[in-house]
């Protein structure tokens, strides 16, 4: 009877319940970056993410609800390289919590591990709106730097729990193979489309575009975060007949009007796709949100040009 | 295997072996951005097309990594910004003559901040200010920021615009309308600035963030930059208290806010403000028997408070909003011998629906009546003073917004009503930031 009373007890326990402890609390900025810590963190954590699925990180309103958050957080990951610019900044001045601030135990600017593209060479606005000193922030849509996202994940994992660092270390690792795997899947996908031509309304695709070797010939945006212009867009609209451009790749949250003329008059198809996870219940994870997107990519690419 | 070539194999992985076992972690991580807290510097035109260690590029590393810097580094500078905000304002009414019919520079803001240590940090905005009638420099604000105190407190102290009602910490260029309320003109002369200290707090109550803040001023006055009234200039220095007796004539001022989150983007927040100084100072025309007309100075005790409600809803898809808010001031003044009241009461609120990042229309309207018109009915406007404007922006780009507002106004005191029709640029230079709207 004692024995069957402590394998009930054992079982009826959670993982955090059996060690004794609280799940770490991790606020992640992006849903993928929540993601991943969902995977490797497991039951050891509980995460939320300030950005919702399908919201444009130049929108979030910083309110008065994300420092408090913050100040019961153990781990803040962020995607670094300014992509939070306009609501990050403001919510950790306002919160007091040394451990998720830069410097502190808890804090994990990921950006810091990429390598990053299109860095500008001088900052100056004439440049863009949406100016990234530091490079693109876009780097997620790369799976080879997911693999570096999971890895910062399960360092900041390590450094503010190290007792359970073999649980965290041997999910991270699960993880890995199973990236690694789907890697080398979506290489032999994309491999017919090398050199493919697209557009982007903005510039987000870079180093999906540069992973898979597509060119991204030209933006709707006539520079990063200003409105589509008439005379830019018939500059597309040439462009596009000219190098018979088949894909337009764009996030759900820009406006298809914008780019109603360009379409009637080339008969560009129009990728309307998230360029984070969680947008529905089958790219909740990362790893199967890239999934979609390459699949649906690569079936975008093969299918023939309309003729205009 | 003979025994030499045996030895040789067993001192070879003896020397070998320390080499074999110690294998790279696997999760190791280099920072190859180890400058990402930083920022770059300089001018000029195009992107890097490919990958790049921002490491390598020019004035990347700043001095202080030399562990030292001199007068003529730049590391350790105040970040700058401007702000030119110019209006036209078209009318064909006789009053206000100086400031309507012609574009102004209203304000050309120069804004520094920068941390001072590890406690805090300090701000000053000074401002050319072409009121239409006027033109002047001014500090308007100038405080330092303690806010590394225990407990979620902090301290601001300095010049500053007190926090009262909402909006009241905005300048007028960062407001979703061209002018200011009237009640905030009638009551205070315009945004109200005080010189002093301000502590505040905030706190949760389980999921809600409430704020609180209390501040004590030796100087407060209203400072508007349209010229207001029979064309007299405009109101800055109206009527307001200067700390001359002591710190009991002092003003009081007190803030309670709480905001409830609204769906995953939006959000409610309801707000309590209070102004007191037994200090303020009237001034009164009064006949001498002599036959001069004279302007006799009281300090008079005034009372305001106020009560605010505001929503606001961003949605992703498309980048629509909506923006409501609606404030309520009452005021109450004791001044003249004997002691008389004069009760102002004020309504003034406004909505905007942003239809895309780029475009947002809205309406606004204020109310504000005087003592001896208490209980007129505010929406037929009666002799109070009132404004009802509808306006339409359009952002450019960020840093980059052009307003058209078409407005009626009534003076009040039996004046009569006119149109104004007002197109606003506004352009902000360097340095920006945003704030936690609270």
């Amino acid at each position: 009877m004692r024995k069957l009373f402590l394998c009930w007890m054992l079982l009826g326990l959670s993982p955090a319940a059996m060690a004794g402890q609280d799940p770490i609390q991790v606020v992640a900025t992006t849903q993928d970056l929540a993601s991943l810590a969902r995977t490797i963190g497991g039951a050891r954590v509980q995460v939320e993410a300030l950005l919702k699925p399908g919201q444009d990180p130049h929108r979030l309103i910083a309110k008065a609800s994300h420092p408090l958050r913050l100040a019961k957080a153990d781990v803040l990951l962020l995607q670094g390289l300014d992509l939070e610019h306009a609501f990050l900044p403001a919510i950790l001045e306002r919160s007091r919590n040394k451990a998720v601030k830069p410097g502190g135990h808890g804090y994990m600017n990921v950006g810091a591990y990429i390598r990053p593209m299109e860095v500008p060479q001088h900052i100056d606005r004439s440049q863009a709106v949406d100016l990234h000193p530091r490079g693109n922030p876009h780097y997620h849509l790369d799976p080879e730097n997911g693999r570096i996202m999971a890895k910062a994940v399960a360092q900041v994992f390590i450094r503010v729990d190290p007792k359970h660092e073999a649980e965290y270390r041997s999910r991270w690792q699960a993880w890995d193979e199973e990236a690694q795997k789907r890697i080398a899947e979506w290489e032999r996908l994309m491999k017919p489309h090398r050199g493919c031509k697209i557009l982007t309304y903005h510039r987000s695709w870079s180093y999906l575009a540069a992973r898979y070797d597509l060119t991204v010939a030209g933006e709707i945006e006539p520079k990063p975060g200003l409105a589509p212009t008439p005379n830019h867009l018939a500059k597309l609209s040439r462009l596009v007949r000219q190098e018979q451009i088949p894909l337009l790749l764009m996030e759900p949250w820009y406006r298809e009007s914008d780019v109603a003329g360009l379409v009637r008059a080339t008969g560009i198809s129009v990728s309307r796709v998230d360029s984070s996870c969680g947008g529905t219940e089958k790219t909740r994870d990362y790893l199967d949100f890239l999934d979609h997107l390459i699949r649906s990519l690569a079936g975008s690419l093969a299918k023939e040009p309309e003729k205009v | 295997m003979d025994r030499k070539s045996s030895c040789l194999s067993l001192a070879a992985l003896c020397l070998l072996a320390p080499f074999s076992f110690a294998q790279e972690d696997p999760l190791k991580l280099d920072p190859v951005n180890p400058q990402a807290e930083s920022r770059q510097s300089g001018s000029g035109d195009d992107y890097l097309s490919t990958f790049q260690d921002p490491s390598t590029m020019p004035g990347f590393l700043g001095q202080s990594r030399a562990g030292f810097t001199t007068r003529f580094d730049n590391t350790f500078n105040p970040a700058i910004g401007v702000v030119l905000d110019a209006l036209g304002e078209f009318s064909s009414a006789s009053q206000n003559a100086g400031r309507f019919n012609k574009v102004r520079m209203r304000t050309l803001e120069l804004d520094i901040a920068s941390r001072i240590d590890p406690l805090g940090w300090a701000y000053a905005v000074a401002a050319f200010v072409d009121t239409g009638t006027e033109t002047e420099v001014e500090l308007e604000e100038a405080a330092a920021w303690l806010d590394q105190l225990p407990n979620n407190f902090s301290v601001r102290a300095g010049r500053y615009l007190a926090d009262f009602g909402k909006w009241n910490t905005l300048h007028t260029h960062d407001k979703a309308f061209v002018n200011e309320d009237v009640v905030r003109r009638e009551v205070f002369g315009g945004p109200l600035f005080t010189t002093g200290a301000e502590l505040h707090h905030w706190f949760g109550v389980g999921d809600v963030p409430v704020r609180w803040s209390i501040g004590l001023a030796s100087d407060a006055e209203g400072d508007d930059h349209d010229a207001f009234g029979d064309g007299h200039g405009h109101a800055h220095g109206s009527e307001f208290l200067r700390g001359r007796r002591g710190i009991d004539n002092w003003a009081a001022t007190a803030r309670l806010s709480a905001q409830y989150d609204v769906g995953d983007n939006g959000y409610f927040q309801w707000g309590l403000s209070g102004f007191y100084t037994p200090g303020a100072i009237q001034f009164e025309e009064e006949i001498a028997p002599s036959g001069r007309e004279l302007e006799i100075r009281r300090e008079t005790r005034k009372s305001v408070v106020a009560a605010d409600l505001t929503f606001r809803s961003v949605n992703s898809v498309g980048g629509t909003a909506h923006t409501a808010s609606m404030e309520y001031w009452h005021d109450q003044s004791q001044f003249g011998e004997p002691l008389v009241s004069d009760g102002h009461h004020g309504l003034w609120g406004f909505y905007e629906y942003a239809f895309s990042p780029y475009w947002g229309a809205g309406v606004v309207a204020s109310w504000a009546n005087h003592g001896d018109s208490v209980g007129q009915d505010f929406l037929a406007g009666g002799d109070s003073l009132a404004q009802r404007g509808v306006f339409l922006s359009w952002w450019l780009s960020e840093f980059n917004r052009l307003r058209l507002q078409v407005q009626q106004v009534n003076p009040g005191f039996g004046e009569d009503k006119y149109w104004t029709v007002a197109l606003q640029w506004s352009v902000i230079l360097g340095v920006h930031a945003h704030s936690l709207d609270w």
